[in-house]
């Protein structure tokens, strides 16, 4: 009985999605107006500042200052440089009549004295030490609830490193510093939230597994030991040296590593790489009191290389902050770095992308989000149980829909921590959902797992739930980071909230670390027989998510040799697939999720026909195989997240 | 000096273009020409004279030498206007060749160095004129016909420097090329011509003698010549180094190539090599692995007649090179765009034996071999093919102009070969530009002309992120105004920076606090162009113990009362009010200026 009621239920599912109702998309709730920048002005955008007489400052990577009028407004708005000739800004704040501008290093104020709208006086706050290298960069201020500034500081890439630089730093009026906490390497953004607590995203790197969000407290060390060199110093919280990291790290997680290193702090919420963006940067927490939608005293962290925000939410779990990331909005026109709330609760998104690639293509822009009003059926929060994950929704979702247990997955993994530059994921398992227990409102649901992990990333899964009022969820995957279980009784299951045995998704358990054998359509070694090939095809890549050469001419049958040298700063593939599948492979390696990495994101399709495996930056890899028997022009394209709809290729057989 | 004439196709005017861009930044070594006496000349009339030393100040019509050797001095007189007879030959006649040479010229002078006695770069009074002619310091001068000249070629930038400075050009020049009848087959060319610094020809054709040559025909060699009837001039530190073709080659070469199977000949000597075969030429594209791979190249090399010869390679990881059996440049790491391996060793005419290995292990970086081998005299011969350097693409020119009004750009700079982290530079529409260290308050160089170049920190991720001058800059030494004898190293510590404050025309006035008194840093341009105003004010108590440091060089003389040469000829300080001492500082002078509340100075070039 209760099989066919499920299958009644998919049907209803399924049917009501292809009315124009239930299929619904970020655009229906937010819209995203675009700021139009004059053309003779490269608003490379580094901070901004949000004033209170309806003017937004801002102040980009060429060290100009503008103001702008009419942002809010649909009409044209109005462009005046208030100030110029500081070394790429990436922070603004206006406090008191007076900016205060982080440059590389310095720490401004600029005011206009004479009233004229151009900045007359610029006085540093205080100097930061520089090695002189690029990586060097400075971010905010942002005031505290003392009038004091905070500032982080980017680690440099090279062998020499300026004082404080991995650092938050407390900068007060007079100009001196107090260090707060370290580990930081690329702490693009942070904020300070209503109850003065800090947190900063850090991206993907040496050290770095992962883009995170982590809650900084004073003597906290927050992962990278680039910085830890500065430990000497007497005004230092902490002692702790990279010898001391060193020792301890042979790869194992974080959590592992944390039990040994006291002063390492834990992420708060790790963003995923690729699943959820790849460059972590500002955050901003939501006190607009519901100006922004549902999602009041939550928070929003924006994605540089993706173009996109995400949300988040946390909760304190044996007194430490952990919590959910979920997908909010993509297609910002640029990399997403800097982002503000406006007067009116909107978000301002500040944009560049000179030098990292991002998938909004232009090169820098100014945007707005804007509430319509609408509330988005999602998942409002995730919370822990002492053996489960709660789920609370926006609105009142379907019963049938809420009691299937069809319709989650949840699953666990994490990342190494070691010196190399990110990580894959490692021992990612399914999770057994043994209960469910919805609210009679429909506004929650328990899932009660037979065990949560400690110091784990937990996925979870929807499949296609709707509201009552037959609303599609908008996004259905949320990333919770269990750094601690909480205390508490089991929950009690009554029968007819247990799960059996058999529903649900079972994921194949990975073994990570094992490398892909060479395949039918993956042969990295020339056939024996073949004595030598008939072409080498040699493929490399142009920047801005291009191969270098579009077009190869081939016979049919012909045996070929394909080296892609994987010139580019990103990792790359190159899959050659059958006429006018690339669009549709592309589209199969995104929805790959964390399988992805393992399988090279080549999805298992007859329509691929040949691949390379995942090339870090400057690596390569040959393979051999023959040109298709049928004339015809084959495809051959990336298909790592975000690059398949540009980095492709044509193979004409002839 | 017997020059091999090879014919030569028109196209492979443009391949020199690709060898010559890399041959390039092997500067050849230059030998002085010998200014002891006049013996490097053809009957020099008595006019020319060898000195010790020329000065003038900036608005003087006239040299003033002093006894002694070391600098070719023309006393042209009036009378001699336009005479001929006057000019200065060399005894060595020169094909291709790379000269240097400070030169110097009082006010309204007028001379010129024609190469091959036939083309002409100009030399001239230029100060602040503000659109450089043919006839301007640097230009290629006019052609004549009929009483008309033609296709002269203005220098891209007006780069003088004011008269009574030693100002300083660079010229590379190749000949014109003849077949074996004697036709002409390519043009004489400048393959640059820098003056002060800054490029201002590069890779132009001149079509024929310039005006006043002293043949109208053209030949594969000629003495260099320079013109004595219009002016008085000075040359010093005169060097170069013909540039002419010879005959060496690799010959019978073979290629092993291992795809990451060794690190080491010795290695690679016990597997079997990924691929192997002959090879042209010395050529990076035997690997087709860009990541990591071991390379050798084993052959011949052909040498026509007995010299030292000098080999740079240029790689992309650690090489070594191998001749008749010895390590002549040993192994050793280097990279496409840093300074050459090198290594020399005579060698007598004939055949020799030339290994040369290359061990790639750097994925970041792009794969190339370069291998060049010299000889005094003569041009560097590339035994690489030209595609093994990889492609590369010059980043595009960003810039800051400061056309209409004052624009302030903040960098990193580098300055006499250090990278300073916090330098602003301020760029005036009057066309007269600066930089100054902000954690020193130094003065560090000055320019005319174009404002800024932002290339290297505005193109992709802008790496260096330094900036330049778009002008010939006038570099000073940088040092803090206050002055402390007792000091080892030469800076201030504690000379803090308290940030500036904007004129009404944009203009950065400098705040610094020192030991408790205020000091306030005002650079201006001077109203006639000459150069800089600096004003420095100190306020509180107690800046009559103060010494302000106005100028720090190796040598600082007096011209006249108020005017100072410092670094004998590089720039003048004018002082109009107060009296400056001479001091000391370790090995080096310093201008001070004592116990006074406020000094203004110009800085004139």
């Amino acid at each position: 009985m209760r099989r066919i009621c499920i299958i009644i239920s998919l049907f209803i599912g399924l049917g009501v999605n292809a009315q124009k109702q239930g299929v619904q998309s970020e655009k229906d709730f937010y819209i995203l107006k675009t700021i139009s920048i004059p053309t003779d002005i490269r608003l490379e955008v580094g901070g901004i500042a949000v004033m209170s007489d309806g003017r937004i400052a801002v102040c980009t990577r060429r060290g100009e200052i503008w103001i702008i009028q009419n942002a809010y407004g649909n009409g044209q708005p109005h462009f005046k440089r208030f100030a110029s000739g500081l070394h790429e800004s990436l922070g603004l704040a206006y406090r008191d009549g007076a900016f205060y501008c982080v440059q590389r290093g310095e720490l401004t104020r600029i005011e206009d004295r004479d009233g004229d709208g151009n900045a007359d006086s610029f006085t540093p706050v205080t100097l930061f030490d520089l090695s002189g290298t690029y990586h060097e960069y400075a971010y905010g201020p942002v005031f505290d609830k003392n009038g004091d500034m905070l500032v982080t500081l980017n680690l440099s890439l090279a062998d020499v490193h300026g004082k404080w630089h991995g650092w938050l730093i407390k900068v007060k009026p007079d100009g001196t510093i107090e260090p707060i906490a370290a580990g930081m390497r690329s702490p693009a953004g942070f904020n300070v939230n209503s109850k003065d607590e800090v947190f900063y995203a850090d991206n993907q790197g040496d050290w770095v597994g992962s883009g995170r969000v982590t809650h900084l407290e004073k003597g906290d060390f927050s992962g990278n030991p680039g910085g830890l060199r500065w430990t000497v110093d007497p005004s230092s919280p902490l002692k702790l040296k990279e010898e001391d990291v060193r020792k301890v790290v042979n790869g194992a997680p974080m959590h592992e590593a944390a039990k040994k290193i006291k002063e390492l702090k834990l992420p708060a919420v790790w963003f995923p790489h690729t699943l959820m963006g790849i460059s972590t940067a500002d955050i901003l927490e939501d006190n607009t009191n519901g100006a922004f939608g549902p999602f009041a005293g939550q928070y929003f962290v924006a994605d540089q290389g993706h173009s996109k925000i995400m949300r988040m939410t946390l909760e304190k779990v044996q007194g430490k902050y952990q919590g959910a990331c979920y997908p909010f909005y993509e297609g910002f026109a640029s990399g997403l770095i800097r982002l503000r709330w406006g007067l009116d609760g909107s978000i301002f998104g500040g944009m560049t992308s000179r030098g990292w690639a991002s998938t909004g293509k232009e090169e820098y822009a100014l945007q707005r989000l804007v509430w319509n009003g609408e509330t988005p059926f999602e998942m409002k929060n995730v919370t822990a149980l002492p053996d489960g994950l709660e789920i609370e929704f926006t609105l009142p979702a379907d019963a049938a829909g809420l009691k299937n247990p069809m319709n989650y997955s949840i699953s666990s993994f994490t990342y190494k921590y070691h010196p190399d530059y990110g990580s894959p994921i490692i021992n990612n398992r399914a999770r057994r959902i043994k209960g469910i227990i919805p609210s009679a409102d429909g506004m929650k649901v328990k899932l009660v797992m037979d065990s949560v992990l400690a110091g784990y990333i937990h996925e979870i899964k929807l499949g296609n739930m709707l509201s009552k009022e037959r609303r599609s969820l908008l996004h259905s995957v949320a990333y919770y980071t269990m750094n601690n279980i909480p205390d508490g009784a089991a929950t009690v299951l009554g029968q007819d909230q247990k799960v059996s045995m058999h529903a649900g998704h079972q994921m194949a358990v990975t073994t990570p670390g094992k490398p892909v054998a060479p395949t039918k359509k993956r042969q990295t070694k020339m056939p024996a027989e073949w004595g030598q090939a008939d072409k080498v095809l040699k493929l490399g890549t142009k920047p801005g998510l291009k191969y270098d050469i579009i077009k190869f001419e081939v016979k049919a049958g012909s045996k070929l040799r394909l080296t892609f040298n994987n010139n580019d700063d990103m990792t790359h593939n190159v899959v050659v697939v059958s006429p006018g599948a690339a669009d549709e492979i592309g589209n199969m390696a995104i929805n790959l999720g964390l399988k992805g990495p393992e399988m090279n994101y080549v999805p298992s399709s007859a329509k691929v026909l040949y691949h390379t495996g995942l090339l870090q930056p400057n690596s390569s890899e040959s393979i051999y195989f023959l040109a298709p028997d049928k004339p015809g022009e084959y495809p051959f394209l990336c298909t790592y997240p975000g690059h398949a709809s540009v980095m492709r290729g044509t193979l004409i057989v002839k | 000096m017997k020059v091999t004439i090879k014919p030569v196709v028109l196209s492979s005017l443009f391949s020199f273009a690709v060898i010559f861009a890399h041959a390039q930044r092997m500067k050849p070594s230059l030998k002085d020409v010998p200014l002891q006496n006049l013996d490097a000349f053809q009957s020099p009339h008595g006019l020319w004279q060898v000195a010790g030393n020329v000065s003038a100040a900036y608005d003087d019509t006239v040299l003033t030498s002093t006894s002694g050797t070391g600098v070719l001095f023309n006393n042209y007189n009036r009378g001699t206007q336009f005479k001929p007879g006057y000019e200065l030959k060399t005894k060595v006649e020169h094909g291709d060749m790379v000269l240097e040479a400070d030169i110097m010229v009082p006010r309204g002078s007028n001379s010129g160095i024609y190469f091959q006695s036939r083309y002409e770069v100009q030399i001239y009074d230029s100060w602040r004129r503000p659109i450089p002619y043919p006839s301007d310091l640097g230009g290629i001068y006019e052609r004549w016909k009929d009483g008309k000249g033609y296709e002269g070629k203005a220098p891209l930038v007006n780069a003088a420097f004011a008269p009574g400075l030693w100002q300083h050009l660079e010229v590379s020049f190749q000949a014109p090329r003849f077949d074996a009848n004697g036709t002409k087959i390519s043009p004489a060319r400048f393959n640059y011509v820098k003056l002060n610094g800054i490029t201002i020809h590069e890779n132009i054709f001149v079509s024929g003698p310039t005006r006043s040559a002293a043949f109208e025909d053209e030949k594969p060699i000629g003495s260099l010549l320079i013109q004595g009837d219009h002016g008085q001039v000075a040359l010093r530190n005169l060097k170069w180094a013909l540039q002419n073709d010879m005959d060496v080659k690799v010959v019978d070469l073979s290629y092993k190539y291992y795809e990451k199977t060794a690190k080491t000949p010795e290695e690679a000597s016990r597997v079997k090599p990924s691929s192997e075969g002959k090879a042209n030429a010395i050529d990076v594209r035997v690997a087709p692995s860009k990541e990591e791979f071991f390379i050798r190249f084993d052959g011949k090399l052909s040498i026509s007649a007995k010299d030292e010869y000098l080999f740079s390679m240029f790689p992309s990881g650690t090489a070594s090179l191998e001749i008749d059996g010895k390590k002549l440049i040993p192994p050793a790491r280097a990279w496409l765009n840093s300074q050459p391996l090198r290594g020399t060793m005579e060698l007598d005419a004939g055949t020799h034996s030339i290994s040369v290995w290359m061990h790639k292990d750097n994925p970041w970086e792009a794969a190339g071999l370069a291998v060049f081998a010299e000889r005094w005299g003569y041009k560097a011969v590339p035994l690489h093919a030209l595609p093994s350097i990889p492609e590369y693409t010059p980043a595009p020119l960003y810039t800051v102009k400061a056309d209409k009004r004052t624009e302030i750009v903040r960098s990193f700079m580098m300055h006499k070969g250090k990278k300073l982290t916090h330098v602003l530079s301020v760029g005036d529409p009057s066309g007269l530009h600066y930089s100054y260290d902000l954690l020193q308050g130094g003065l560090l160089q000055a320019w005319r002309g174009d404002f800024l170049n932002t290339t290297d920190m505005w193109h992709e991720r802008g790496e260096p992120q330094v900036a330049a001058p778009l002008g010939a800059p006038m570099v000073l030494a940088g040092s803090c105004p206050v002055f402390d004898e007792t000091l080892v190293k030469d800076s201030v510590a504690d000379y803090t920076y308290r940030g500036y404050t904007l004129s009404a025309a944009g203009a950065p006035r400098f705040k610094y606090i020192y030991r408790g008194l205020s000091i306030v840093d005002e650079i201006k341009p001077d109203e006639q162009g000459r150069g800089l105003t600096r004003t420095l004010t100190v306020e509180g108590g107690g800046f009559d113990k103060l010494q302000l440091r106005i100028a720090q060089a190796s040598k600082i003389s007096k011209i006249k009362s108020g005017l100072y040469s410092i670094d004998d000829g590089s720039y003048f300080i004018e002082v109009k009010s107060g009296t400056p001492d001479v001091g000391l500082y370790q090995d080096r002078q310093v201008l001070l200026m004592r116990g006074t509340n406020s000094i203004t100075y110009q800085l004139i070039w």
